[in-house]
């Protein structure tokens, strides 16, 4: 087996002074694109800030493609879940793709031509090149998605974290986002997503982390993605409706 | 001696009429204040006290002598016009509301500053008794300013009450309230009109710079003690008013820090600075939040991760 | 006469010419500072510190007893600092919103220091008033000898906040870029989210203290936020959004100042006054020619 891209040993934090996870134990392989499912409030968020840094550990450490996160910073991309965005402020979509640069640029050194060639192609790969002008507002919630995207490409990580990529996204945008999944998987690169519809993680993800401030379930999608793993992932709350014929599982979340 | 005394039996007629009248008014603010607070417009207060001296000074060139019911007349009309110039500009742009209103707070006073150097380059213009509204004068109010004080105060105190459950409503979920037909746009306007007749009366006590602090740090106080709005209101005005009282009484008694001849103690921020002591308090010993409160907390959050870690097998 | 109202020159002093250059210099140094305050939101955090370093230089007096910048610099720089994190530990600990918390936090500090004013009215020239306007037209008695010119003191300190804030902002663009944008991501970047707010912080304190004795706190108030908020309003882009500050912020200060000489009134006042024309004036031109474009539009989409 390859080395993990991801290992959490033992991980525990807090957020807002409570504990929302609790002993986290769980590896993800290389290239593989990978689910963190879970109900509202099971910690999936911080997980993911937890693993970049951002939430400190109250216990327990992460591996990041072999090393501690800030050795391995540059070669971790992040999309966040837009909340902390500021949609007024002056700046073009391409501006925005090139903050991905600004991590690798170091102190005082400033974005050059080669940056902004490198980030048109981000933007062409993400179908945006005609609106590399426009100021973020003025984009729509899918391109504005796109947009970020393109600035984790623009980062050249070897991992991708991300929180929800594909919340309130319209069906071409879908389309574009898998795609560059594809194209990056192809590439031997890790994908790891906060995935919140449940019956399309089978066909987007080939491994999954169920989680509910204690981890659940890790593995392959194909046997780790039952509906009795589901049961205890989101407690009496869910309605499972096997569908016999084509092996799928449609699912319902209440809450 | 004998005056501390003769101060806190409240022997003095007039002494208790502005004592009287600032502890209202301080509960009035308070009221007002924690439904601003909570409509997420607490510095509005701020404008419309700034904007208040461009409205004096226009009452003085209107009026040509220095009427106290005229000049808080001038002060209120110009308060207005500033709330409704920032509801305007949020209205017709996307500029940010906060810029909005640092503008106003700003360009307002400058242009009182203007208007009231015009009025003392005047024959006959002196700035005396605009000075007294800077930073306030409660002491040494006369008795007739301080009942118009107090009728400003139990107006606004009374309507806040009557309509404390619209307000109520206003402040948490204003999409449901306009859902189940309440006017929440007058009721917004009614709220705004509210708190110019509080900063306005608060002029002469604390002056236009400080009179915000009444409708924001009793409010802001009372929050870290109780998230329920009957609570927060009780809690607001009981602290609204010791410091008013406690204030007003300390820069009357306290001898003069300059000796003499000094102006003595400003009765504004002496106000403020008791509020701000009790704010204090509030932020440290709060239940639930506390800072002292907090790193309690904290410290057993932590006690508790390193317990569950031992236990692991 | 008439020649003289068209051609402001002849009447003016050598004396009015430095007040003027220290009012551009207080003008574009805290206009270029506040414009991130403005991107941030934080403009009402402009007005807090403005108000609160009061006892920064009230302390700062009391304990040395020379009026010396640098005692002040510092004392105020602190007290800014100081007001940053009392606003955001009132706003997490009373879970009341930002606006509140600096509220609280800016009126405390100010009562505070008027308090301290009143302590030290026996010894000394400080009077809470002019900390509220300022003494722009006392700047050329105060002179300070440089390379033999003999220049306002005011205009001196300025001048070096201004060097100091391009700088600072030439080196850290993108890092200010990235955190005013996007906070989280930018933390992902290795990028230090907090030390870059805490540094934006201290410059504002630091240049709002430069800027108080010359032009008092109001003044302060407008130069940091109207400059910004105004050429916000006219582009989408942030480069020339500086640039238009900064001539904004120019112009404001050089206008306020003659049209405050004409009608022989406070200069600090006439310019406050000035940017809130201005703001108000550009709010109301951008709006006509969004409608008048919008209009436009609606014919175009009719078939003629």
């Amino acid at each position: 087996m390859t080395q993990a891209a991801l290992a959490l040993h033992g991980v525990s934090a807090a957020y807002r002074d409570e504990l929302v996870l609790e002993r986290i134990e769980a590896s993800v392989p290389a290239a593989s694109l990978c689910a963190i499912v879970g109900p509202n409030g099971a910690g999936k968020s911080t997980l993911i800030k937890a693993v970049l840094g951002l939430v400190p550990l109250a216990a327990g450490s992460v591996t990041v493609l072999g090393g501690t996160i800030a050795a391995m910073r540059g070669d971790v991309g992040y999309v966040p879940q837009s909340e902390s965005v500021d949609w007024e402020f002056p700046i073009s979509a391409l501006e925005v793709v090139l903050m991905g640069s600004y991590g690798r640029l170091g102190l005082l050194r400033r974005a050059g031509r080669a940056e902004r060639t490198q980030a048109m192609e981000c933007l062409e790969q993400v179908g945006l090149a005609a609106f590399a002008d426009r100021q973020i507002s003025q984009l729509s919630g899918g391109q504005q998605q796109r947009v970020f995207l393109a600035r984790a490409l623009m980062q050249r990580p070897r991992l991708y974290l991300m929180d929800e990529p594909f919340a309130g996204v319209d069906a071409v945008t879908e389309e574009a986002i898998l795609r560059v999944l594809g194209a990056l998987r192809q590439r031997n690169c890790t994908i790891v997503a906060v995935h919140h519809d449940l019956s399309t993680v089978r066909d987007r993800f080939d491994h999954v982390l169920l989680l509910n401030k204690h981890l659940i379930a890790a593995g392959p999608v194909a046997t780790t993605f039952t509906a009795e793993a589901l049961q205890r992932t989101y407690g009496g709350r869910l309605a499972i409706i096997a569908d016999a014929e084509s092996g799928r599982t449609a699912v319902a979340a209440g809450y | 001696m004998t005056e501390l005394f003769r101060l806190l039996s409240l022997q003095d007629a007039s002494t208790r009429v502005v004592m009287l009248s600032t502890a209202c008014l301080a509960i009035a603010a308070a009221l007002a204040g924690s439904l601003a607070m909570l409509r997420r417009r607490a510095l509005v207060g701020d404008a419309v006290a700034h904007a208040s001296l461009p409205g004096i000074c226009l009452a003085w060139f209107v009026a040509g002598d220095r009427s106290f019911a005229m000049l808080l007349l001038g002060a209120f009309v110009l308060g207005l016009v500033s709330m409704g110039m920032m509801a305007l500009v949020q209205r017709l742009t996307k500029a940010r509301e906060d810029a909005t209103t640092a503008i106003a707070i700003s360009g307002f006073f400058g242009l009182g500053i203007v208007l009231s150097r015009l009025i003392q380059n005047q024959p006959g213009g002196n700035r005396a008794g605009l000075d007294g509204f800077l930073f306030g004068k409660a002491a040494s109010a006369v008795t007739s300013d301080a009942w118009i004080v107090l009728a400003v105060a139990g107006v606004v105190v009374a309507t806040i009450l009557a309509l404390r459950k619209e307000f109520g409503l206003l402040c948490f979920d204003r999409e449901f309230a306009a859902g189940i037909g309440r006017p929440v746009h007058r009721l917004d306007a009614l709220l705004l009109v509210l708190v110019a007749l509080v900063t306005v009366a608060g002029l002469p006590s604390v002056g236009v710079v400080l009179v915000v602090a009444l409708l924001v740090i009793p409010p802001a106080a009372a929050r870290c003690w109780s998230a329920s709005l009957g609570t927060m209101f009780a809690v607001a005005a009981a602290i609204g008013a010791a410091s008013a009282i406690i204030g007003t009484g300390l820069s009357a008694v306290l001898p003069p820090p300059g000796g003499a001849s000094s102006g003595g103690w400003p009765t504004g921020p002496m106000i403020v600075l008791t509020a701000a002591a009790l704010l204090a308090l509030s932020l440290m010993v709060a239940p639930e939040r506390g800072l002292l409160t907090a790193l309690w907390r904290r410290h057993r959050l932590r006690a508790s991760a390193s317990r569950s870690i031992g236990s692991t097998p | 006469m008439i020649d003289s109202a068209i051609v402001p020159a002849p009447w003016l002093t050598s004396d009015d010419l430095w007040t003027i250059a220290t009012a551009v210099l207080a003008s574009v140094a805290c206009g270029l500072a506040g414009c991130w305050l403005v991107l941030r939101r934080l403009s009402l955090l402009g007005d807090a510190i403005s108000h609160a370093v009061l006892p920064g230089i009230a302390g700062a007096f009391l304990l040395t007893g020379t009026r010396d910048v640098l005692p002040m610099l510092l004392g105020a720089t602190v007290i800014g600092m100081v007001t940053a994190f009392m606003s955001s530990a009132l706003s997490r600990v009373g879970r009341v919103d930002r606006d509140a918390a600096m509220g609280a936090t800016f009126t405390s500090l100010f009562a505070l220091g008027v308090v301290m004013m009143s302590l030290a009215a026996r010894q000394v020239d400080l009077d809470p008033g002019c900390v509220l306007y300022g003494l722009l037209e006392f700047v050329p008695f105060d002179t300070v000898d440089l390379l033999g010119v003999q220049v306002p003191r005011a205009a001196a300190w300025l001048g070096a906040a201004l060097l100091v804030d391009v700088i600072l902002m030439l080196a850290f663009f993108k890092e200010l870029r990235a955190t005013s944008f996007d906070p989280a991501h930018a933390a992902s970047l290795g990028l230090r989210v907090g030390l870059v707010h805490l540094g934006l912080m201290a410059a504002v304190a630091a240049n709002t203290v430069v800027a108080f004795e010359a032009v008092g706190s109001i003044l302060v108030v407008a130069m940091l936020v109207a400059p910004g908020a105004t050429a916000r309003l006219w582009t989408d882009r942030l480069v020339p959004m500086l640039w238009l500050a900064t001539a904004i912020a120019a112009a404001t200060a050089i206008v306020g100042y003659l049209a405050a000489l004409r009608l022989n009134t406070s200069a600090a006042g006439m310019i406050a006054t000035i940017s809130m024309v201005g703001y108000l004036g550009s709010v109301g031109a951008v709006s006509l020619r969004s409608a008048l474009s919008a209009a436009s539009s609606r014919r175009a989409t009719i078939p003629g």
